[in-house]
């Protein structure tokens, strides 16, 4: 049952019950009043009436030794005829025979009638559906042989009680329908806002996370509202970062399969060809050749891949380290690719130590050089040095290479992405270098910025935190 | 044959290419660079043209727009596998539109089929007395016409169309007969038997051990 439904018949059910239960005891007060007080006033007229017709009796009874029927009824006409208008009536009885009656009504059972010598009796009854009042009573010594008996008709009585009891039901039902409609107005308006956040609550479980509620009121159900719109607001964003997540890795696996695809393609066709053609034997080699540098290829692409999905807080190790060093390491390595181009190395060092992860390092220094390098023509320059700057150590790498596009700039360190929009090998590598340079920068909580000018050159610098003390692990 | 332009900017790719086609008997030339493509058309006049959609320069679309009023054919060869690049491509006037990676023998096929769609003039093919009408299913030796089953003349024709390159049995089964063949691969056999007979072709169509048969041609 909905809550206004379940308020409605509670409120309905008390008022009715004790709006009827006032109703009932004051139309029974009000009826037992005006009861009693007919019933007085019957009782004071019969005492009247019985005294006067007992005066009367005694006067006359001076007058005529014996009492007899016939004076009896003499005596007590004037009185009933007079009474009779008012529509009270009376019977006389003589040694318990009637002597005289002028009730209209026909009784079969005279109750009221059995009483003993000196007993009065009183009582209601209903003859021909209309209630009387029976007052019955001896009249004193020395008449106590006759019986008198007050009649009065108390019918007004029965029709105003039924009256006012049929005006209490009346009231009692027009109350209930004023009541219920007013009632039904106001809960389905104090409900309204409620069956409004459900109604959000609803279509953001849909999948809707956009969706808010718009309720202005200020009690609980506005705090409520206030607060589904919060939360809504965390659950809208949460979701948006799965989802953002969920998309940059579906890019990273479309651009993963996309990079494999021209290995596999020439690996796969040189095969087939050296399976089924009739090559010459420089076309073998070349196939072979071709075989041999698209596996690297392959291969280098998965070391990076591992390495870049490796890397955590769990398995790198600090300890102090020379930048120099390590930068002489990269470039014997390298030497076959700069004497070929014909490269010129400017190396600056300050002697600065820090703590880092020396394979790592390496790493990136490495990839760094190495886009350098692809970046440059023959006789180009790389300008290498390590300097101070605001109390931190920095590491910058620059070149006279081509350069890149401001956008190319935003998106370089995103795992696949190359500056070269037909993503041509003719510079080498898959993209993922400088994607790992940012990781490994990440891992030591250091900045890494690109600066570049399409055609005159690139510029990174590391900024290390400080030189001796890595990043607090817990950070991150 | 005929006169193909490679344009791929992955050189590894393109050298394959060029290598197949060079096996079948096309000559076939290279470009890795969008800009250069225009001017190599002027230069070289192809006959048809396989082209990469990622291109360092101009890309493959905007290329297939410049092309498209000279009516040369052109095969769109490229990593791009989405419907709505194929759609594009197609819709831009390319007469086909391939995947990679690609199987080298349905490159060729798909190049045969385009090519055939374009060429006027009847193909004729020639070795030492032997001479083939491709587009007559009539073959001539030393002048006087060998009368060949369609069947014969099918595999006839897919061993001339991938010269150099060897056929599995399986492969031959597949091309020349249907999907659903019941025969086997002793079918193949049987036809390559009567080819080499009636044609005078012993020395050309080799047994390659292991793999199938292969028609070897000069180059």
């Amino acid at each position: 049952m909905k809550f206004w439904q379940k308020a409605y018949l509670c409120v309905i059910v008390i008022f009715l019950i004790s709006f009827d239960a006032v109703t009932y005891l004051s139309v029974i007060r009000s009826y037992s009043l005006s009861r009693s007080e007919t019933y007085m006033t019957a009782e004071n007229e019969c005492y009247v009436i019985q005294s006067s017709l007992d005066t009367r009796i005694s006067n006359a009874s001076s007058l005529y030794k014996e009492l007899n029927v016939d004076n009896l009824k003499m005596y007590i006409e004037p009185y009933a005829n007079y009474y009779e208008k008012q529509k009270i009536y009376m019977e006389l009885y003589y040694n318990d025979s009637l002597v005289y009656s002028n009730f209209p009504s026909t009784l079969d059972k005279r109750p009221e009638l059995q009483i003993n010598p000196g007993q009065k009796s009183t009582l209601t009854r209903t003859a021909d559906g209309v209630s009387y009042f029976f007052i019955t009573g001896y009249l004193p010594k020395p008449y106590s042989n006759t019986k008198f008996v007050y009649i009065k008709d108390v019918q007004p009585l029965e029709n105003f009680r039924n009256e006012i009891v049929y005006h209490a039901i009346l009231s009692s039902a027009v109350v209930f329908i004023i009541l219920s409609i007013l009632l039904l107005i106001m809960l389905l308006k104090l409900t309204a806002p409620i069956r409004k956040l459900n109604q959000g609550a609803e279509e953001i479980a849909a999948g809707h996370y956009q969706k808010r509620v718009e309720i202005k009121s200020r009690d609980e159900i506005g705090e409520l509202a206030l607060n589904f719109n919060k939360m809504a607001d965390s659950v809208e964003t949460h979701i948006e970062k799965l989802s953002d997540l969920t998309a940059n890795r579906q890019q990273f696996i479309n651009n993963l399969a996309h990079e494999m695809r021209t290995p596999i393609t020439a690996i796969l066709g040189y095969g087939e060809s050296m399976k089924y053609a009739n090559l010459s034997e420089d076309e073998r080699m070349k196939a072979i050749d071709y075989i041999i540098s698209q596996s690297e290829r392959m291969k280098s692409m998965a070391g990076k891949l591992m390495e870049l999905t490796n890397l955590t807080h769990e398995n790198i190790h600090f300890e102090k380290i020379n930048l120099e060093s390590i930068t002489e390491h990269v470039v014997a390595s390298l030497s076959q690719n700069i004497l070929e181009k014909q490269i010129e190395i400017i190396k600056s060092f300050q002697k600065e130590e820090i703590l880092g992860d020396k394979d790592l390092i390496e790493s990136l220094i490495q990839n760094l050089v190495e886009n350098s390098i692809r970046a440059l023509p023959d006789k180009g320059k790389i300008e290498i040095k390590t300097f101070r700057e605001d109390n931190r150590i920095v590491l910058s790498i620059e070149d006279n290479g081509i350069g890149m596009s401001e956008n190319d700039i935003s998106k370089v360190f995103e795992p696949f992405y190359r500056a070269d929009k037909s993503r041509s090998r003719a510079y080498g590598g898959a993209g993922l270098g400088l994607a790992l340079c940012k990781t490994i920068c990440d891992l030591h909580g250091a900045d890494i910025h690109v600066t570049s000018q399409a055609n005159k050159g690139t510029r990174f610098e590391i900024k290390f935190t400080t030189p001796l003390h890595p990043c607090d692990k817990s950070e991150k | 044959m005929a006169n193909i332009l490679v344009v791929e900017d992955e050189v590894a790719i393109a050298d394959l290419i060029a290598m197949n086609l060079k096996l079948v008997g096309h000559s076939a030339y290279q470009v890795n660079n969008g800009n250069e493509v225009m001017n190599d058309i002027a230069a070289h006049k192809p006959d048809l043209i396989i082209l990469d959609v990622m291109l360092p320069g101009k890309d493959g679309f905007e290329l297939m727009k410049e092309i498209e009023p000279l009516h040369i054919p052109v095969i769109f060869l490229t990593a791009k596998e989405e419907l709505t690049d194929k759609i594009t491509g197609l819709k831009l006037g390319a007469d086909d539109y391939m995947v990679k990676p690609f199987e080298i023998l349905e490159l060729l096929t798909r190049i045969e089929t385009v090519l055939k769609r374009y060429r006027t003039s009847g193909r004729v093919f020639k070795l030492g007395n032997l001479e083939v009408r491709l587009d007559e299913h009539i073959a001539f030796l030393s002048g006087e016409q060998v009368e060949l089953t369609t069947k014969e003349f099918m595999l006839l024709e897919l061993l001339i169309r991938n010269k150099n390159i060897a056929l599995s049995r399986e492969k031959i089964l597949e091309s020349v007969w249907d999907f659903d063949y019941m025969g086997d691969t002793r079918t193949v056999d049987v036809h390559i038997q009567r080819l080499r007979k009636k044609l005078d072709l012993n020395d050309r169509i080799k047994t390659v051990f292991k793999m199938g048969y292969r028609l070897e041609v000069p180059r």
